[in-house]
């Protein structure tokens, strides 16, 4: 049995589209495998999402209290990357797009998602510990967001 | 998104000051500008000490904007919660020397500019006197430049000690510019040195030029600044600037980036017209465009824009 | 009869390239060849050069060491108390196992140290730089260097501040004079150096960059309530001197003096012999050679620098 864990916007489910915002996203979407099949899909609250900073590495404690080894995500800071690799969970590379969870499961399925081994965008955190977004800037919703 | 050349990111930096990069950064600014396929954005990430803004000014001051940065976090003591117990202080609860003990009046006082904002005293507190609060850290200036792109710069509010969060700041606000979608090349102004700010600005880019000078320092710095951009993984050319300057470490230098198969992306000989074309605030490249600078610098924009394409 | 304790002069600049390190290295020869006692820091530790312009071998390698949380598994109940507080989320915590620190986000404040209720974690440490020793004509360095790939460069500082402070105060009349070189820039390490001085000198070259960075780290110094005076370096570059001078004249700031542009200059900084160096061949009725005198008096009616 496998957990794999995906960050998407709301609590639809399998209909979920990925953010590619890891530590950002509203909500991670668990999807639980077994024998090449799904068995049970949960929807869980970002609550690291307003974080002043550590949001990836807090997302990361979500993705790892809720059971999952394996994730699938769009775009991910060094942070973030740093703290799946020191737990030994395994990060599949979303193609791109706006694909489902359904549509990313069954790719992974079928082995089609390459694995991450690093971060594949800049730090949000910089050096030096915490910070991040200054106040008042707008998160979240429905905008894809773009990473520099 | 179709024909698009997918946005490339270059970091020019040196590792010691002085050796070119505002300048340069100017120039290939200027030269991508009128470079048909190319949409360009400008970030200036020198956040201690930006200057890029001198010689790539605005349209309008009108059109300026200024964004607040509140990545720095400080500490804030309330004496009315304070019971004077000292534990603080003789506990020794602060690793930056940050708190300090005020014998008058019995209570402790917080070195603003040396706290770091990491929380240990307002954990630490039986009687919860701290709070640790975020503080302007520094601002963010974004307009159109009389050239015709867009330039983000960062400046540090003096004190802070968080440049490279505020360099990570200044790209991500980049990245939520309107133009971002539509640009295919950003241009970065590097800090100099190789610590906090220059890893910040470095992080996540495709290419990075050094750019160096012949003389001692010129190279020792130059060897540094490979070693940490090297732990990135990011392939980068070195530009050397006044490159016939009659110098022992001349040699020294050829045989550093020949031993090791650096690529050179090129040379500039020692050229008045940079100088004289920073005391005009304008980019050599448009001050003195027959100068054998701006020749050696065109050579090198079609080597970037060749090696890009590679990437 | 009480001896005064060492005079420190920072020099620093906000612009890079303005000739910060040529400077102290001269103004460290120019005390030494009066018989004053003298220690060079080279607080740039990004990228120190003070030995370079002194040919100087560097002795006394020393680790400069940052805490780094390491979790003692025989005594960690797992309570998560440590990652709960840490303010930079630098320890990563799953439910039911150890937490692991993630040193790129480690402050150093050491507060999971402090708070653990078992005492499971023990203050390990990276080595994030170095200091050294050196000597050469006749004046003593001491230099830091941050390790390539690291980035805080204050710790680094602050360890030298620290020897400082320590010869100080158990050897006060080791040196009459010490000199800080800085870093370009206005960032935090450069303010670490500047809060040590006595006296400050910025060191600017006469164009609009020159004067904009010029301003920042006068603020800067002022933030610090320190005095200073400037050195305008390169100042024959373009023949706008004058009006540079006129207009640092306008907004109350005060010079020490200017050095102009001069081939010796560039070839004792290649060559390793610092220029005002008496056992040098440089020529003494030379622009440089002679700025320099001229600082170097200027700087001795300024400060206080009986022996």
């Amino acid at each position: 049995m496998v957990i794999i864990g995906i960050p998407t916007f709301g609590n639809k489910g399998l209909n979920e589209v990925i953010n590619n915002r890891f530590g950002r996203c509203n909500s991670f979407t668990f999807v639980t495998i077994e024998n090449n099949a799904i068995v049970e899909v949960k929807s869980v609250a970002n609550n690291a999402q307003g974080a002043m900073g550590g949001a990836g590495i807090q997302a990361v404690q979500i993705i790892g209290n809720n059971g999952a080894t394996e994730v699938i995500v769009g775009n991910l800071g060094p942070n973030a990357a740093n703290s799946f690799n020191a737990l030994n969970m395994t990060i599949f590379q979303s193609p791109g797009g706006n694909l489902t969870v359904k549509e990313l499961i069954d790719l992974r399925l079928s082995d089609k998602l390459p694995v991450l081994k690093s971060a594949n965008v800049a730090a949000h955190a910089g050096m030096g510990g915490g910070g991040g977004r200054g106040a008042g800037r707008g998160m979240g919703g429905g905008s894809q967001g773009r990473q520099f | 998104m179709g024909g698009f050349l997918k946005v490339k990111k270059i970091g020019v930096i040196s590792g010691k000051g002085g050796v070119g990069k505002t300048s340069l950064v100017a120039s290939l600014a200027s030269i991508a500008y009128k470079d048909r396929n190319i949409s360009l954005m400008i970030l200036d990430c020198d956040v201690d000490a930006p200057n890029l803004a001198l010689i790539l000014p605005p349209i309008s001051d009108e059109d300026v904007e200024t964004q607040d940065t509140f990545t720095t976090k400080k500490a804030r003591f309330f004496e009315e919660k304070c019971v004077n117990c000292k534990q603080c202080y003789d506990d020794h609860f602060c690793e930056f020397s940050a708190l300090n003990w005020n014998e008058k009046d019995n209570i402790p006082f917080i070195d603003y500019l040396a706290c770091e904002g990491c929380g240990a005293c307002r954990v630490l507190c039986p009687e919860d006197a701290f709070e640790i609060n975020p503080v302007k850290s520094g601002e963010i200036i974004t307009y159109e430049t009389k050239v015709g792109f867009p330039l983000i710069y960062g400046k540090t509010k003096l004190g802070s000690t968080t440049s490279g969060l505020l360099v990570s700041e200044v790209k991500q606000h980049a990245a939520d510019l309107k133009e971002f979608d539509t640009t295919n090349l950003i241009l970065i102004d590097g800090p100099p040195g190789i610590g906090c700010p220059v890893i910040a600005t470095i992080s996540g880019l495709d290419y990075i030029v050094a750019i160096t000078e012949p003389t001692p320092s010129g190279l020792h710095d130059l060897s540094r600044a490979i070693e940490m951009i090297n732990q990135f993984n990011i392939p980068f050319g070195i530009v050397i600037n006044k490159s016939d300057l009659k110098s022992a470490s001349q040699k020294e230098l050829y045989l550093f980036i020949e031993k090791a198969n650096y690529e050179i992306l090129g040379r500039i000989k020692f050229d008045l017209s940079i100088p004289e074309a920073m005391s005009y605030a304008k980019p050599v490249v448009d001050y003195a465009p027959e100068s054998v600078a701006s020749q050696a610098i065109n050579k090198i924009y079609i080597k970037l824009k060749h090696i890009l394409s590679k990437l | 009869m009480f001896k005064l304790k060492p005079k420190v002069i920072c020099v620093t600049g906000g612009k890079g390239g303005t000739g910060k390190t040529l400077v102290a290295v001269n103004l460290a020869v120019m005390f030494k060849n009066q018989g004053y006692k003298v220690l060079l820091i080279d607080g740039d530790v990004e990228n120190p050069n003070t030995f370079l312009l002194l040919n100087a071998k560097l002795k006394n390698k020393t680790e400069v060491l940052y805490f780094l949380p390491k979790i003692i598994e025989e005594k960690c109940t797992m309570c998560g108390l440590c990652a709960e507080n840490c303010e930079t989320h630098a320890l990563l915590h799953i439910k039911n196992s150890y937490p692991i620190p993630i040193s790129t986000v480690c402050s150093g404040c050491k507060l999971c140290y402090k708070i653990c209720p078992t005492n499971a974690i023990d203050p390990d440490s990276k080595v994030i730089g170095w200091t050294y020793t050196a000597s050469a004509f006749n004046i003593d360095l001491m230099l830091g260097e941050l390790k390539p790939t690291e980035a805080r460069s204050a710790v680094i500082v602050k360890k030298l501040m620290g020897n400082l402070e320590y010869i100080i105060k158990t050897e006060p009349k080791k040196y009459d004079i010490i000199i800080l070189d800085t870093a370009p820039g206005a960032h935090c390490d450069v303010e670490e150096l500047i809060s040590g001085a006595d006296l400050v000198i910025p060191v600017t070259e006469p164009t609009k960059f020159g004067k904009l960075d010029l301003l920042r780290i006068i603020e800067l110094i002022n933030l610090l309530k320190k005095k200073y005076k400037v050195i305008v370096n390169r100042s024959s570059l373009l023949g706008y001197k004058e009006k540079f001078l006129r207009e640092l004249e306008e907004k109350g700031i005060e010079i020490l003096g200017d050095i102009p542009l001069d081939e010796e200059i560039v070839s004792s900084y290649c060559q390793g012999i610092p220029l005002m160096e008496e056992t040098s061949k440089f020529d003494r009725n030379g622009v440089g050679y002679k700025s320099f005198e001229i600082i170097f008096d200027n700087l001795k009616k300024w400060g206080d620098f009986s022996k």
